[in-house]
């Protein structure tokens, strides 16, 4: 399964953002966080989840391939959708 | 003889007080219950889910919460407790533990035991009153909590969560202002109303740049309570005290 990934900026405190795609289709929206979240500065946060069983606010994930890992797993639990 | 009032005795009185009227011997009946002390560290379960208690644990210092772990680790907070809170007061009809009590902070709770606490049930009509408008007012609560995660925005679950914890907090008379230390983290918090800690974070930062409340360093203050009833969409009505402190 390849996802692909699109910057793009978000309201809010948290500016960077990527839309996650799998082929053409948006599957998740992340937020790179900002000074404001401390110890969790650079992480990836899942701010929006289109699949099922993956749960929109989950993370913060130190790295974006943890975050793409979490969502490649929300879609592999929910094939019917793909 | 009248017998002495210790601090535990006297923050369950105050309880009580608080949203039932008692008499000279229903305080009497209440200070001659048997506890034994116990302190928890932070973190700490008091009661566990599936447990089977003999005793109620009255809350006497510190802050407790009941919380169940879901499937996946997850854990939903369903209430906040206060000292003088009895929050496992069920378990003198219900005998198994359907959730967890958790100790936010180091706490200090007096067990009572079932066999007291029945009896003063069997003997004290105006306590058993109270026990029950306890419980009673415990549901409310749940029907407002569960109003709120269904329903109400993340501003709004925390807006409303901070004007109960003050209310609450000025009808035990543990404090005067609207002021308080944070008893509860922001990973708490957001176990509690449904969110993220990352929610819970812009939230806070949201609501001081609005001017509602001010946070320095563990103390939260309220700086406009009108301003934050409203963006809470807070009405004490659903807490049931008898006289609104706010």
């Amino acid at each position: 399964m390849r996802l692909t990934l699109r910057p793009v900026e978000l309201i809010g405190p948290d500016r960077e953002g990527r839309l996650v795609f799998l082929e053409e289709r948006l599957v998740a929206v992340l937020s790179k966080l900002g000074e404001l979240h401390e110890d969790a500065t650079g992480h990836w946060f899942l701010e929006a989840s289109f699949t099922p069983t993956s749960r929109s606010g989950a993370g913060p994930f130190a790295t974006l391939e943890d975050a793409l890992a979490a969502i490649g797993t929300g879609l592999n639990a929910s094939p019917g959708i793909r | 003889m009248t017998q002495a009032t210790t601090p535990e005795h006297a923050r369950l009185i105050r309880k009580l007080d608080s949203i039932s009227v008692l008499s000279e011997e229903d305080r009497e009946a209440i200070r001659r219950l048997p506890f034994r002390e116990k302190l928890f560290g932070e973190n700490q379960d008091l009661v566990r889910q599936g447990d089977r208690p003999s005793e109620c644990c009255l809350l006497v210092e510190g802050f407790v919460c009941r919380y169940k772990v879901l499937g996946e680790g997850q854990r939903q907070i369903m209430s906040f407790h206060l000292p003088g809170d009895i929050p496992d007061l069920q378990s003198l009809h219900l005998k198994v533990m359907d959730h967890s009590l958790g100790a936010l902070t180091p706490v200090r709770v007096a067990f009572i035991p079932h066999e007291a606490l029945e009896e003063i049930t069997h003997t004290r009509p105006t306590v058993t009153a109270a026990f029950w408008r306890d419980t009673l007012i415990d549901a409310s609560v749940f029907r407002e909590w569960l109003a709120g995660v269904g329903r109400r925005s993340a501003y709004q679950r925390i807006a409303h969560l901070i004007c109960e914890l003050c209310t609450r907090l000025k009808a035990l008379g543990l404090i005067d202002e609207n002021s308080f230390q944070l008893m509860v983290t922001q990973a708490e918090v957001a176990d509690a109303l449904g969110l993220s800690s990352v929610h819970v974070n812009r939230v806070l930062q949201d609501l001081r740049r609005d001017g509602l409340i001010a946070i320095q360093g563990r103390v939260l203050k309220v700086l406009d309570w009108e301003g934050l009833k409203e963006a809470g969409d807070f009405d004490s009505e659903y807490l049931h005290l008898r006289h609104d402190p706010s």
